[in-house]
């Protein structure tokens, strides 16, 4: 029992980090970004020729891919959805679901061009593993959960306690109020996107182990992704941290008694029941908020 | 301090104000009076920026904000109080002022954080209260708080009694009082009308879409004609 419990929490880890970032830029941009999971490929070989081309200590790595992940994102506000927002009226969310899936086509697609259809992988950041209480794990899936720990904690403080994070909420709650008050909306979608983007590179990069670079890799994230969104309520940015857990929890337990090839039929399931019970997720409410 | 010269607007092929010119100078209590529909709210989303104009100019301290993005306002003096109040309504009363003050340094913040406090001593009673749960008045008061935090020259405001108790009204209408006392030049968008040409200098009436009749409120007030003709109060 205890087994399944830390499995589910390194498990849940990441998946919480990922939903964090698809959130705030629900929450914030109204945008369904489904091409989240190619930001996490995108991270995979970030982490990859990092570590194995050019050498670096791991934690430079992370921080790389972070970087690499932001530029990506504010580059994708910037050039796409900037444009897209000055002609797009009432069919905003729907024009961001169909431009994010052709993003994400693009970038499968690129990256099987460039760097062909192989796997990348590497067996191990750092070697060893690391037991407690009688359980034993990777030392790569400990500190990928630490980091994930980590950076959501640094985010809730920054959306919570600084000035430009409030800005952020500000502007999910209300952007013409944030207007008023003289928030500069482009500056905080940039942030924004590049911060989702960023997450989901460091988290590619940290699982690298685990998940080999390759271009569809993304996909399975996605799904979980989503999976946390729906069950949590869109836009959800508080919730999405233990949403993460709970997928990370059903994905555990179906794999420990169902077989690995179940999760996603046992997850999604689970997510359809707990839809029909309560529409909005889990924690909807009817105070439109992307972080409580 | 505010002039428009022949503003006109339109959604899409619909156009819902007509050739409005009007001007509100320092000092001065100005009210655009009208019935639901006549274009009063989007002359105002326009001086704010919030909706563009199809022709016309804005002119606020003598430059020419025609089109100018909301954001820039705040900065610039001018604090839009919409109908929707356009609140923050997960976050405390407290943020929400502290977010009003977003282009202020933390010293002018907290000077103007005592100011609202003492114009409406509610909302320092329910700081760590979320916005979203407060009534309507409180959060008129949140709302015009807020808009008071950067200091602005102009206050613009878009129905503040709508939907409030007469009680609330009158609280509401007391702090305008106050802010007109300090010297704060108002404009305000009504359809209460006794209660607003009592307040207010001069008024604009506006029907459908075209400002009809201007004057003084006191001349106004007696106008039986008008008051049958345009306001419905027979």
């Amino acid at each position: 029992m205890v087994n399944i419990l830390i499995t589910a929490l390194l498990r849940g880890g990441m998946y919480s980090l990922m939903a964090v970032g698809l959130s705030l830029v629900y929450g914030v941009m109204n945008v369904a970004n489904f091409a989240h999971g190619e930001q996490y490929m995108l991270g995979t070989y970030f982490g990859y020729f990092c570590f194995m081309g050019l050498g670096l200590n791991p934690f430079l790595c992370f921080i790389l891919a972070l970087g690499g992940g932001f530029f990506i994102g504010a580059l994708t506000e910037v050039v796409i959805f900037s444009p897209l927002r000055k002609r797009s009226g009432r069919n905003w969310l729907m024009n961001t679901f169909l431009l994010t899936l052709g993003l994400s086509m693009i970038l499968k697609s690129g990256t099987k061009l460039l760097f062909g259809n192989s796997y990348r992988g590497i067996t191990s950041y750092f070697k060893g593993t690391v037991s407690l209480a009688g359980f034993s794990a990777s030392k790569d899936r400990v500190i990928a959960f630490v980091i994930a720990v980590v950076v959501i904690a640094v985010v809730m403080v920054f959306l919570n306690k600084s000035k430009f994070g409030r800005a952020i909420r500000a502007v999910s709650m209300d952007a013409t109020g944030a207007q008023l008050v003289g928030i500069k909306l482009k500056r905080i979608y940039i942030v924004t996107f590049g911060l989702s983007c960023g997450f989901a590179a460091l988290a590619g990069a940290a699982l690298l182990s685990l998940t080999p670079a390759y271009p569809s890799n993304g996909t399975q994230v996605l799904y979980a992704s989503w999976v946390v969104l729906i069950l949590v309520g869109l836009g959800n940015v508080g919730g999405s941290i233990v949403g993460g857990i709970l997928v990370g929890l059903l994905e555990t337990i179906c794999i420990q008694y169902l077989g690995a090839a179940w999760q996603d039929v046992f997850a999604l399931s689970v997510v359809i029941l707990i839809l029909l019970v309560k529409p909005n997720g889990l924690f909807g409410k009817g105070v439109k908020s992307s972080v409580e | 301090m505010l002039r428009l010269e022949n503003i006109s607007a339109a959604y899409g092929y619909l156009q819902v104000v007509w050739d409005v010119s009007l001007e509100v100078k320092k000092g001065e209590a100005v009210s655009i009076l009208g019935l639901n529909g006549a274009g009063k709210t989007t002359v105002l989303k326009v001086i704010a920026g919030i909706k563009e104009p199809k022709g016309g100019k804005v002119y606020f301290d003598g430059e020419d904000i025609t089109g100018v993005s909301t954001d820039k306002l705040a900065a610039k003096g001018l604090a839009f109080i919409p109908e929707e109040r356009n609140l923050f309504n997960a976050m405390t009363v407290y943020e929400n002022l502290v977010m009003g003050g977003y282009t202020k340094d933390k010293v002018t913040v907290n000077r103007n954080l005592e100011y609202v406090h003492s114009l409406f001593p509610r909302l320092k009673e329910r700081d760590k209260q979320l916005v979203g749960t407060m009534s309507g008045g409180e959060r008129q008061m949140v709302a015009i708080a807020r808009g008071l935090m950067s200091n602005p020259q102009l206050v613009m405001l878009d129905e503040p009694s709508m939907g409030l108790s007469p009680q609330n009204t009158l609280v509401v209408f007391d702090a305008l009082q106050k802010l007109r006392e300090e010297g704060t030049t108002i404009l305000i968008v009504e359809q209460n009308v006794n209660t607003t040409l009592q307040f207010v200098d001069r008024a604009y009436i506006m029907d459908q879409g075209r400002i009809v009749l201007s004057g003084d409120s006191e001349a106004l007030r007696k106008d039986d004609s008008i008051q049958k003709m345009y306001l419905g109060m027979g």
